[in-house]
C-alpha cells in the first residue's frame, strides 16, 4: 500500500548547528525555512500550513505554544501551524503529519520543520530535561537519565553479543570524520578510538564521545505532490514510504534490552509501503544520539544481522565509501542533535544525497535513502524512504 | 474479555507510589489470565481485560539484567553521583528500574539483589536493590 497522493520534498533548508549563543527559535526556524523555500522556488502565497517539530521551547526558552510564532516570523499571516512533540522523534514526527496532510488531499504546499535551542540552560537542567523524554514515573524517578537508557541497552548488548567499547567508538570516529565536510555541523574535528575511550565516563559504558551534544538549529523542507511539483524550480525527490510505530515507555517493561522491536516493527511497514528490501538502501541517516543507538539502528533496520553492528563498524562497511554509508552528514554526534530540528536535518542530508549534491561527502550512484528517527528510548520510531527521481 | 469493567483508574499509579512509601511493592494482577504487572496496569497486555486486581508482590530478590553508573546526573540526585540504576527481574518474573546499592567492582549482569527501599527518598524515588554478596 502506497501513499493516496504521491508526495515529493521539493526544498531544503537548514541553519548551522552549534551552540549559536543568543538567538531564538522563532529566527532559527525563520532561516531554515525560508531557505528552503527558496531551495524550492515557492513563494509565501504557496504555502499551505506548517508543521513545527520541537522537544522543548518550554523548557529551554520558557515559550509555550511556539507553532504560531513561526508563520508569524515567516510573515505567512493566518496559516494553521501545528507543533509535534515525540521527544527526539518530533521532527521526523513533523514530516510525517506533513505528508500526510498533503497525501490526504488537505493541503498541497506544507513546510516541515524543526527547531531546538538548547544551549541557554547548563548542562544539569538540560540533563534534567531530556530524562522527562524517559519514563518519568518509573525511570527518571529512579536516578535514570537519558544517556543512563541507552548504557543499560548498551551494557546489555555487549554481554549478548560481545560488542565492545572500541566498537562504539568506531561509530563516533566515523561521525567526526563525516562531519569535517559537512560545513552546517557543529564539530570539525576528528578524533580516535583512543580518545573516545579516554574521554570521560558519562553513564557507563558510554563515555562523553559516544554521545550526542547539547545544540541549536533548525531545518526544514517543502512538501508537495509529485504533480504539483512540476509547478517549482525546486529539484525533486519522492518519499516513497512513511511509518511510525510506539513501544512501552519504560525499558523494564521490554522482554529485549539489545534493541528495539520499535526499529524492526517500523521498518518492517516502510519497506513494504517502499516495495523494496533493505538491500534496496543505498544510503542511511539513522539515530545515533549515542554510539549504541547506531550500532542497534543498522541492525534492527535490517541491515546486518544481529550482533553484527559493532563489527560492520569497526571494520569500516557503514564509511562513505563501504558497502552501506551510514550517517555521511556525521549524524547526530558530530552533526550535532538540536532535539525537535533532527528528524529533519537527518531528511535534509538525505535529500541532498539524492540530488547528487553531498559534495565530498557524496554517496557513489545513491538513488535510494532511508531515515530513522527514535523518540526518547524507542517509544516513538518513525522511518521514512527517499527515491531520486 | 466477557464483561466490560468501567476503570478506576485514578489509583493505579498512587497506589504504587504509597506502597514504596509502605514499604511494600504494589502490582496489578489479570484476574482474566493471571498476568501479574509491576508497575500495576488497568488493563491485561496480554489477554486484554480490564479484571485487574491489585496486589503485593512478596518477591523481594531477583537479579541485575543490566545497569549503568550515572556520572553526570539531574540537579536532584547530584548528591549521590556517581550512583548505580539498573533493571531488576524479580524472582516471580517482573521487571522493574530501581537504584542499585553496592559495590562497583561487584557489579555484573546477573548478579543477584534483593529489596532495599530507601527511607531517606520519596516517593517512587526510594525503589532501591541491594546487592547480594554471594561470598
Ligand atoms: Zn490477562
Amino acid at each position: 500500500m502506497g501513499l493516496p497522493r504521491r508526495i515529493a520534498i521539493i526544498g531544503i533548508g537548514m541553519t548551522k548547528f552549534g551552540s549559536l549563543g543568543a538567538v531564538t527559535s522563532r529566527e532559527l526556524f525563520t532561516e531554515a525555512a525560508y531557505r528552503a523555500m527558496l531551495d524550492a522556488g515557492v513563494t509565501h502565497k504557496d504555502i499551505d500550513a506548517v508543521f513545527v517539530g520541537n522537544l522543548s521551547s518550554d523548557v529551554f526558552e520558557h515559550q509555550m505554544h511556539l507553532a504560531p510564532i513561526l508563520p508569524d516570523y515567516l510573515a505567512l499571516n493566518n496559516i494553521p501551524s501545528t507543533r509535534t512533540e515525540a521527544a527526539c522523534a518530533s521532527g521526523g514526527l513533523s514530516l510525517r503529519t506533513a505528508i500526510m496532510s498533503v497525501a490526504s488531499g488537505f493541503y498541497d504546499v506544507v513546510i516541515a520543520g524543526g527547531v531546538e535551542k538548547m544551549t541557554n540552560l547548563p548542562t544539569p537542567k538540560v540533563t534534567e530535561a531530556l530524562a522527562m523524554c524517559s519514563d518519568d514515573l518509573y525511570e527518571a524517578n529512579v536516578g535514570v537519565t537519558f544517556p543512563g537508557v541507552f548504557a543499560m541497552m548498551a551494557r546489555a548488548h555487549m554481554h549478548k553479543y560481545g560488542t565492545t567499547s572500541e566498537m562504539l567508538a568506531a561509530a563516533a570516529v566515523k561521525a567526526h570524520k563525516n562531519a569535517l565536510n559537512n560545513p552546517l555541523a557543529q564539530f570539525h574535528k576528528e578524533v580516535t578510538i583512543d580518545k573516545v575511550l579516554n574521554s570521560p565516563m558519562i553513564a557507563d559504558p558510554l563515555h562523553l564521545y559516544d554521545c550526542s551534544p547539547i545544540t541549536d538549529g533548525a531545518a526544514a523542507v517543502i512538501v508537495t505532490t509529485l504533480e504539483k511539483a512540476k509547478e517549482f524550480s525546486g529539484h525533486p525527490v519522492e518519499i516513497i514510504a512513511s511509518a511510525q510505530a510506539s513501544d512501552t515507555m519504560a525499558l523494564h517493561d521490554r522482554s529485549e534490552l539489545e534493541g528495539f522491536r520499535s526499529t524492526r516493527i517500523v521498518a518492517e511497514k516502510a519497506y513494504k509501503m517502499a516495495g523494496i528490501t533493505p538491500k534496496d538502501v543505498d544510503v542511511v541517516e539513522v539515530h545515533d544520539c549515542f554510539t549504541i543507538a547506531e550500532i542497534m539502528a543498522i541492525e534492527d533496520l535490517g541491515f546486518f544481522p544481529k550482533g553484527q553492528g559493532g563489527h560492520a563498524t569497526l571494520e569500516g562497511v557503514t564509511a562513505i565509501d563501504g558497502e552501506l554509508p551510514v550517517n555521511p552528514s556525521g549524524g547526530l554526534k558530530a552533526k550535532g542533535h538540536p532535539v525537535g530540528a533532527t528528524g529533519i536535518s537527518q531528511v535534509v542530508s538525505i535529500v541532498e544525497q539524492l540530488r547528487g549534491e553531498a559534495g565530498k561527502n557524496q554517496v557513489a550512484d545513491a538513488e535510494i535513502g532511508l531515515t530513522q528517527n527514535i523518540g526518547g528510548s524507542g517509544g516513538t520510531q518513525v522511518v521514512h524512504v527517499f527515491k531520486k527521481i | 474479555m466477557d464483561e466490560k469493567k468501567v476503570l478506576e483508574l485514578s489509583r493505579f499509579t498512587a497506589t504504587y507510589t504509597e506502597g514504596l512509601e509502605k514499604g511494600l511493592l504494589v502490582g496489578s494482577q489479570c484476574t482474566n489470565c493471571g498476568a501479574v504487572y509491576l508497575p500495576p496496569r488497568p488493563i491485561c497486555l496480554d489477554c486484554k481485560s480490564t479484571n485487574m486486581q491489585l496486589l503485593e508482590i512478596t518477591s523481594k530478590n531477583g537479579k541485575l539484567l543490566t545497569y549503568t553508573i550515572i556520572h553526570i546526573g539531574p540537579p536532584q540526585f547530584r548528591d549521590i553521583l556517581p550512583y548505580v540504576v539498573g533493571i531488576v527481574e524479580l524472582d516471580s518474573g517482573q521487571r522493574i528500574t530501581a537504584f542499585i546499592e553496592g559495590e562497583h567492582s561487584k557489579l555484573a549482569i546477573g548478579k543477584r539483589v534483593e529489596l532495599s527501599l530507601d527511607p531517606e527518598r520519596k516517593g517512587n524515588s526510594r525503589l532501591r536493590f541491594r546487592l547480594v554478596d554471594e561470598g
